[in-house]
């Protein structure tokens, strides 16, 4: 170019031109730049920063104030920053050279929103001919991106390290570890270093075949989680069972989180333990219970024989009385009908004579003789007497019979053992049965007196259980008053059975006018065994079991009422609503 | 003609047995009772007592003591529907010149009263 002196103007013009060059270079940067004069304060900001803090070009010419670029309190700190370099390097009294100062800093920025982000800076000041900084220039990169990656990576480190499990990332092409948690190396021993230099098998005891797992991850898709137990070695060598669970992350890596399960094992072992002798315990139990309920069974099975025993032996007792009862019918059912055989010849031979006298009639050839001969024959053979009599034997035979028939019948019903199941029955007739069947224990002591409730509501009840208990009491009754009465010549006794039913109630009420129950034998007077009678008189059972099949076996209640020297009054009263047994 | 007195309480018997003894010719009274039979003893002449051991209102043994003790030449023929042996033998004991079980047959009946008689 050629020198000569240049106008104002052209100088002007051309700075301009050059300015402008300069800026639109600048614009071009893919970084933002700044630059700032220590007097004018910011004096460039490139499209790229423009752009990173949201600002226009004419805000730039505007004038942005400098601390409104930054965070709060990040202003100051920047100050700060640049001054201590300044104090340094005039301390240090060397020339300060851009090339040695170009640190990073990381600053929180603020754009024309307000929004804030992470921005690291990269400066270099500008100096002026004597080396003295006028002003600097700064290279800013968002990094907000790159600090949450970062915040978050601390966060996972945080959350791994902190995890009692044993967390492990790994390659899936080379089963290496990438990143091992430190748990885990605390616990097998091994730094994160040498995890590093390890596959997956390393750890393992009796690894499975690469092949397997090479398997295992080909078919797994990734974010699922398989299980699996194995067991793991320390660097030491001490082994323990391990639960593992592993996912695909990706195509890339595998996640495994492990878990010593050596206490789990043991209290499972424990639990096996607990829960065999449990079963151990159990088995015997169910023996023992098997072993209770047969006896129950047996016992149940005594209880009825016992019953069925003692209803046998009343019956052996009542045998002899009703062989008794039978013998007088028979031996008047046997007398009356040889007296019939005999009254039926007579009455033939009477017959006899009057067809002689029928025939002479006919022939017109009656005679006196023969007429005699018939009336002496009607004399001889006792005819009024027969007609008197005959009538009246067949009577009593025919009433012998059924007396005979009334006893079979009540003994029948009587010791019918039953099904053991409840049936409706008739308390009247059951009373009428036992009454027949004990006739030969009170006739000779005792008047016995019926006041029976007609049409009485059926009872459920167990019949031969109870014919028992009645057939007992009564019997008592009549012990009770042959004690008073003796031979009989004071009179007899009165045993009055009655029948009433009150709603869901029947009551029984067996009275006697016997001796009464000593005072010191009330409380006893249902107890097995207990009597007070002699030996060979009955062994105490019959009201015991009475008070057994009237409560227990019938929800029903037993109670008496008793004054020495006046009599006994038993009270029987059975529900008309069967209980649930 | 000899005259009996059967005291037997269930009626039946009474009848049968009395018409046993009447189609054999014998006189016969009855009673119910020791107690009655006791009375008709007292009032009548009688050859002859038979009378069964239990009984209600007076038992049968306690007659027969007492008929022994106020009528010694009175015999008494003890009859009982009982099976135990022993009660026969006890009427024995007590006076009675013998004893028949139920049922017993018109025959032995009256075989025993013929001899009761001689």
């Amino acid at each position: 170019m050629p020198k000569k002196n240049k106008t104002k103007e052209q100088l002007s013009a051309e700075l301009q031109s050059l300015r402008k060059q300069f800026n639109d270079f600048l614009d071009e940067l893919p970084d933002a730049l700044l630059e700032v004069d220590v007097g004018q304060g910011l004096t460039h900001m490139n499209r790229q920063t423009q752009r990173l803090f949201g600002y226009t070009a004419k805000d730039v010419a505007d004038g942005i104030e400098i601390p409104q670029l930054f965070g709060q309190n990040e202003y100051d700190r920047a100050v700060k920053i640049i001054n201590s370099y300044i104090a340094e390097s005039q301390k240090r009294k060397t020339k300060y050279t851009p090339s040695q100062k170009q640190k990073l800093y990381e600053f929180v920025m603020r754009r024309k929103d307000g929004s804030l982000f992470h921005a690291e800076t990269q400066t270099s000041f500008v100096l002026d001919g004597k080396g003295v900084p006028t002003g600097l220039r700064t290279i800013i990169r968002n990094i907000t991106e790159r600090k949450l990656a970062e915040a978050a990576s601390h966060d996972l480190s945080q959350i791994m390290n902190s995890s009692p499990d044993f967390i492990f990332k790994s390659r899936i092409d080379n089963f290496k570890f990438t990143k091992v948690n430190k748990t885990a190396c605390d616990y097998y021993g091994y730094s994160q270093e040498e995890f590093s230099k390890m596959r997956i098998f390393d750890i393992e005891v009796a690894p499975p075949l690469k092949e397997q797992v090479r398997k295992l991850y080909d078919t797994t898709p990734v974010g699922n989680v398989i299980e699996v137990f194995g067991t793991n070695k320390k660097k030491n060598g001490d082994t323990f069972p391990v639960h593992v669970r592993f996912l695909k992350l990706d195509e890339e890596f595998a996640l495994a989180n492990v878990r010593d399960i050596t206490e789990q094992k043991m209290a499972e072992e424990e639990l096996k333990k607990a829960k065999e002798s449990a079963e151990a315990v159990n088995i015997e139990l169910i023996q023992s219970n098997e072993a209770l309920q047969r006896e129950i069974i047996e016992r149940k099975n005594l209880e009825s024989q016992l019953v069925q025993a003692q209803k046998l032996e009343s019956i052996g007792q009542l045998a002899a009385g009703i062989a008794h009862e039978i013998n007088t019918p028979i031996q008047y059912v046997g007398d009356n009908t040889r007296f019939l055989n005999v009254a039926f010849g007579r009455i033939k031979t009477v017959l006899d004579k009057s067809s002689e006298l029928i025939n002479a009639a006919k022939e017109d050839a009656v005679t006196e003789k023969l007429i005699t001969e018939v009336e002496s024959v009607i004399e001889d053979t006792k005819m009024e007497y027969m007609l008197e009599e005959i009538p009246m034997s067949i009577d009593e035979t025919l009433g012998g019979v059924e007396r005979v028939a009334t006893i079979v019948r009540a003994m029948k019903e009587f010791s019918h053992p039953g099904t053991g199941e409840k049936t409706l029955t008739d308390i009247n007739r059951a009373l009428e049965n036992t009454i027949t069947v004990a006739r030969n224990e009170w006739k000779y002591v005792a008047e016995l007196v019926k006041d029976f409730e007609p049409a009485l509501p059926l009872v459920p009840c167990l019949p031969g259980e109870l014919n028992q208990v009645f057939l007992n009491i009564i019997v008592n009754a009549a012990q009770a008053i042959a004690d008073v009465v003796q031979d009989g010549s004071e009179g007899k006794g009165i045993i009055k059975v009655s029948t009433s039913s009150a709603g869901d109630w029947v009551e029984i009420k067996i009275s006697d006018s016997g001796t009464g129950i000593p005072e010191e034998a009330r409380s006893k007077v249902f107890d097995a065994f207990f009597t007070t009678k002699e030996v060979g008189k009955g062994t105490g059972q019959g009201l015991a079991i009475a008070n057994n099949v009237v409560v227990k076996k019938h929800g029903g209640s037993l109670n008496f009422e008793t004054e020495i020297g006046q009599g006994t009054m038993f009270v029987i009263r059975l529900p008309i609503k069967a209980p649930n047994n | 003609m000899s005259k009996i007195l059967i005291i037997e309480d269930v009626e039946e018997a009474r009848n049968s047995i009395r018409r046993t003894l009447e189609m054999d010719g014998y006189d016969v009274i009855t009673a119910p009772e020791g107690k009655k039979g006791l009375n008709l003893i007292q009032e009548n002449i009688l050859d002859l007592v038979i009378t069964d051991i239990f009984m209600p209102e007076m038992e049968g043994l306690e007659t027969i003591r007492r008929i022994v003790k106020s009528k010694p030449n009175l015999p008494v023929i003890v009859i009982t529907g009982s099976i135990e042996l022993s009660f026969l033998e006890v009427g024995l004991q007590f006076g009675a010149v013998s004893g028949l079980y139920k049922p017993f047959t018109p025959e032995k009946l009256l075989s025993a009263v013929t001899k009761a008689l001689e």
